[in-house]
């Protein structure tokens, strides 16, 4: 039976940082980041904007390439300032990510099925990643999953890829994430039982500076209205968005033309047979 | 050797050969090599480094030992993210003990190093980041006997480097044109590399990321009255977002030093590095 159950018990951790009510919580991604020293840099640049609080919460991490930090609720964000500041503290800015405060403190566990998308090599970081769908309909969200550098974190990842060692595309996994917000339901989630056989090809668009969740969103809105297009999955942590069309040779005119009207510039355009790879990984097995 | 001997020799300017082995290793950003990074547009940096040294093998018939402790005082700062500028003072006191048994302890201030620093390259990674500096300025002199060479001596160069957050590798090339008279007149060609390898590493909720990184350096040096030296120099460097804590040694590989000058037996390297 091509479908097997394993259960996996995945934790993410999540760090919570106290925040007065309203206010913010920016995350930048900083280019060039690469030693303890340099942090406190940008920390210093940072602090000068009139939007960061006297307690920021600031938090730099090296292994992450990322500094985060409050804004106050009555100050409208200022990013190209946030990203003037970065410049000016000797680095090049990234993704910038703004969220309500006291967001994270909301976000809880829940258990449920989720699917396996693909276990893929990442050549250049030389390792395992794993692709999962979770929830179903407006909830539904592809998380990527790689060894992270916390301990807990790795024990979690090593145990859910060793239960996926014989796992095919599509076969559910029973996860429980921690960091999905509160108001999303809890149990199990009814999943929409897509396969991959129906689909023609998955094309990869590269889109530079796909920088937040709710731009994301907005991508993939547009994208769903494209003729053909039948499953949308984006990435904003790679950059990425994946569209899974009907036809075995898309037109991808279409879809960067759809993104470029969103506003983002597609820089990388790559269409993958899904019917081929997904052959090959059933051969294989 | 009489005092009147001492006196003969200091104005023929042979003291100054102690102190010339080592001075453009006073402003290095790094443990002995510079670093092409620099702080963020109005940051600051102050490093007190301590230095002691000991040298020997005197070609003259002198043949003087001498101790020497130095206490480089840097201060950096950027005026903005790609263009710094650093001054260093050192404090200098040696002890130099002759053949003949007389010992001779001084105390002083050593020429004063004004550079001005400029990153013309820069590409930042996630992670990554290598950057290319130019450096130019002067040594100007404290006329403070006889660690001071009393003359104006223009300084440039050149430092690259490659961070990761595991590893990092610097390199630098410095040219020192001795314009004084006597010992001084000899310009210098100083080359570094550097490679630091993070050891232990985290993100204290109380200090922030750290790091303890082991750090290995070949120094070599040029004189252009024939002298050589090339060192090893293994070291510790502890770092946090605010100070760096780094110690080191330099051992000689190779040495073929001139007379009068002296060979250097080792050096230990303490240093603080705190921004603010």
């Amino acid at each position: 039976m091509l479908c097997k159950l394993p259960t996996i018990l995945l934790l993410l951790t999540l760090m919570t940082a106290p925040a007065l009510a309203g206010e913010k919580r920016v995350t930048v991604h900083v280019k060039g980041l690469a030693c303890p020293f340099c942090t406190y840099n940008l920390e210093k640049r940072i602090k000068t904007l009139d939007g960061v609080p006297d307690k920021p919460n600031w938090r730099a991490s090296v292994e992450k390439g990322t500094a985060s930090f409050d804004w106050k609720a009555d100050v409208p964000f200022d990013e190209d300032a946030v990203r003037e500041q970065i410049r000016k503290a000797g680095f090049t800015p990234g993704k910038m990510e703004v969220a309500d405060a006291d967001s994270r403190a909301k976000e809880q566990a829940y258990q449920g099925k989720a699917h396996l998308i693909e276990v893929s090599n990442d050549q250049d970081k030389k390792q395992t990643v794993i692709a999962l769908q979770v929830g179903a309909g407006e909830n539904r969200r592809t998380l990527t999953l790689r060894p992270a550098e916390r301990a807990d974190r790795q024990e979690s990842y090593a145990t859910l890829k060793a239960r996926l060692k014989d796992a095919a595309t599509n076969d559910s996994v029973l996860v429980t994430v921690y960091g999905l917000p509160a108001d999303k339901p809890k149990g199990d989630i009814i999943l929409h039982r897509w396969s991959p056989q129906r689909f023609g090809a998955e094309v990869i668009l590269n889109v530079d500076e796909l920088a937040c969740e709710r731009c994301s969103t907005g991508v993939m809105r547009t994208v769903r209205e494209v003729k053909g297009v039948l499953h949308v999955e984006s990435d904003h942590d790679e950059d990425r968005v994946h569209i899974w069309t009907q036809s075995h040779e898309p037109d991808t005119a279409p879809l960067r033309k759809a993104i470029e009207d969103a506003g983002f510039k597609v820089t990388h355009v790559h269409v993958k047979s899904v019917k081929d790879e997904d052959a090959n990984k059933h051969k294989a097995k | 050797m009489t005092r009147s001997n001492i006196a003969t020799l200091l104005m023929a300017g042979l003291y100054l050969a102690i102190i010339a082995a080592y001075p453009t290793d006073l402003y290095a950003a790094g443990l002995n090599t510079d670093v092409a990074l620099t702080p963020p547009e109005g940051g600051t940096i102050i490093r007190v480094q301590s230095r002691y040294l000991e040298l020997s093998d005197d070609p003259t018939p002198m043949g003087r030992e001498a101790s020497v402790l130095v206490h480089p005082v840097t201060i950096v700062h950027g005026l903005t993210s790609d263009f710094t500028v650093l001054g260093t003072v050192p404090l200098v006191y040696q002890d130099v003990e002759f053949a003949s048994g007389t010992e001779v302890d001084e105390f002083g201030v050593g020429d004063v190093t004004l550079l001005a620093k400029y990153r013309f390259y820069q590409d930042d990674q996630p992670g990554i980041t290598t950057r290319w500096a130019a450096i130019g300025g002067l040594e100007a002199p404290t006329y403070d006997e006889p660690f001071s060479s009393e003359s104006v001596d223009p300084i440039i160069g050149t430092v690259w480097t490659h961070q990761r957050r595991d590893w990092w590798l610097d390199w630098d090339v410095l040219y020192k044109f001795n314009t004084g008279g006597g010992l001084d007149s000899d310009d210098e060609l100083r080359g570094d590399v550097a490679l630091s390898y993070r050891l232990l590493g985290g993100e204290s909720g109380a200090i922030g990321p750290w790091g303890l990184y082991a750090i290995g350096e070949i120094n070599a040096k040029y004189i252009t009255d024939g002298s050589t030296q090339l060192f090893g120099s293994p070291g510790l460097q502890f770092i946090t977002p605010r100070w760096i804590l780094e110690a080191g040694v330099q051992l000689p590989i190779h040495q073929h030093m001139k007379s009068p000058r002296l060979e250097t037996d080792f050096v230990f390297v303490f240093s603080l590095r705190f921004q603010f």
